[in-house]
């Protein structure tokens, strides 16, 4: 694994582009980042189920709200307490 | 970031989110994105991209309705739809700018004891409340202002409307003249003589006359340091009443302290007859003068 990322850090590369899976950055109680988003799933203020990757995501929490979508990228807004990431079986 | 000018929409369709894809697939941002109901959502985009959206989601099962500006652009258009109050503004800043060319108040600082002298210059100058600025009556007023004596330099500022005057005084004190002579002020003769600076002009036992010079500076010399004695002689009446010891003794008491010397000698004569009494009191005094000699009486 660490092999795989000196590889892909010399190429100028991050792992999780190469890889295609979903990468989130929770801010506690303030945001969440996600990045290589598909889509939008469902959308509620309790609960988020994004496509990401070759999964999917599941954001819960409160007041969550959509402050920015595109590119790939997406901003969420609000108290995020759990986020659960599911693979998509071959 | 969010962009300034973005626009608010309305989206209505069986599956809204799938129109978010579609437009994320074209390069469209969408912020705030908003579930207001089954089937319905609500969001923002930049309002540069309100064609491409609409052309994206033209002829499909989505209906797109744009309800509005928001963010700066909103503000914006709330701002243009009151002409009024953008005349107010802009009137409000033409005054403001105008009211630059005028003084409006004048302040003194530094020395507040010169702030009278100050307002009298800059009057004299044109520079008053309510008075046109001008950059040549200021250098004229600063000119004079500088001139007063005891000020080491004055900066005339103008700040908006205010025109503030700040003097520095001056740390030294200002020597006082020195006399360059001295002079004798009544008639008499010379018993002493003292000259530490300049040069004697008379010598011990010459008459003098009143006004006359004892010493004075030397050429090239700033000041003159001398001391003398010179021997007076002077009448002095005194009127009274009733004569007697102590009318006599009043007499002689008159002519010392009108002398303003040390007393000598004296002789008193007497005169009168009736209610009328006149002493005469022939008064010797010794006058002693200096000039910057430190104990000059």
């Amino acid at each position: 694994m660490r092999l795989s990322e000196e590889s892909f850090a010399a190429l100028g590369v991050s792992a999780d582009v190469v890889a295609g899976g979903a990468k989130v950055v929770v801010y506690a109680g303030v945001c969440a980042c996600f990045e290589n988003v598909k889509g939008i799933v469902r959308l509620s203020a309790e609960e988020v189920v994004l496509r990401a990757g070759r999964g999917e995501v599941c954001v819960r929490g409160k007041n969550l709200r959509v402050a920015r979508y595109g590119l790939g990228d997406l901003w969420l807004s609000g108290s995020v307490t759990a986020v659960e990431i599911s693979e998509e079986t071959p | 970031m969010k962009a300034l000018f973005m626009d608010e929409y309305e989206l209505q369709a069986s599956m809204p989110l799938r129109a978010l894809e579609k437009l994320e697939a074209e390069g469209i941002c969408v912020y705030d994105v908003e579930k207001c109901a089954p089937g319905k959502l609500k969001f923002c985009a930049k309002s540069k991209e309100s064609e491409k959206i609409f052309a994206i989601l033209r002829g499909s099962c989505y209906t797109v309705i744009k309800r509005g500006s928001v963010g700066l652009k909103r503000r914006l258009q709330r701002v243009l739809s009151r002409p009024g109050a953008i005349a107010a503004v802009l009137l409000f800043c033409l005054l403001a700018a105008a009211s630059n060319f005028f003084v409006l108040r004048v302040e003194v600082d530094g020395s507040v004891r010169y702030a009278v002298q100050a307002r009298e210059i800059l009057r004299e100058e044109g520079l008053f409340p309510c008075s046109l600025y001008g950059e040549e009556n200021a250098e004229r007023a600063r000119a004079r202002l500088a001139r007063l004596s005891g000020i080491a330099f004055v900066t005339l500022e103008k700040e908006g409307s205010v025109l503030r005057v700040t003097f520095q005084e001056s740390e030294e004190v200002p020597v006082p003249e020195r006399e360059k002579q001295l002079l004798s002020p009544a008639e008499g003769v010379v018993q002493e003589l003292t000259v530490l600076r300049g040069e004697a002009l008379v010598q011990v036992g010459d008459k003098v006359q009143a006004g006359q010079k004892l010493a004075q500076a030397a050429e090239g010399e700033a000041f003159a340091v001398a001391r003398a004695s010179i021997l007076c002689e002077g009448v002095y009446t005194y009127s009274c009443t009733q004569p007697g010891k102590e009318a006599k003794a009043r007499a002689v008491a008159k002519a010392v302290f009108l002398s303003g010397g040390t007393p000598v000698s004296y002789e008193v004569g007497f005169t009168g007859s009736g209610e009328k009494f006149v002493y005469t009191v022939r008064l010797q005094y010794l006058l002693r003068l200096g000039v910057n000699f430190g104990e000059s009486e």
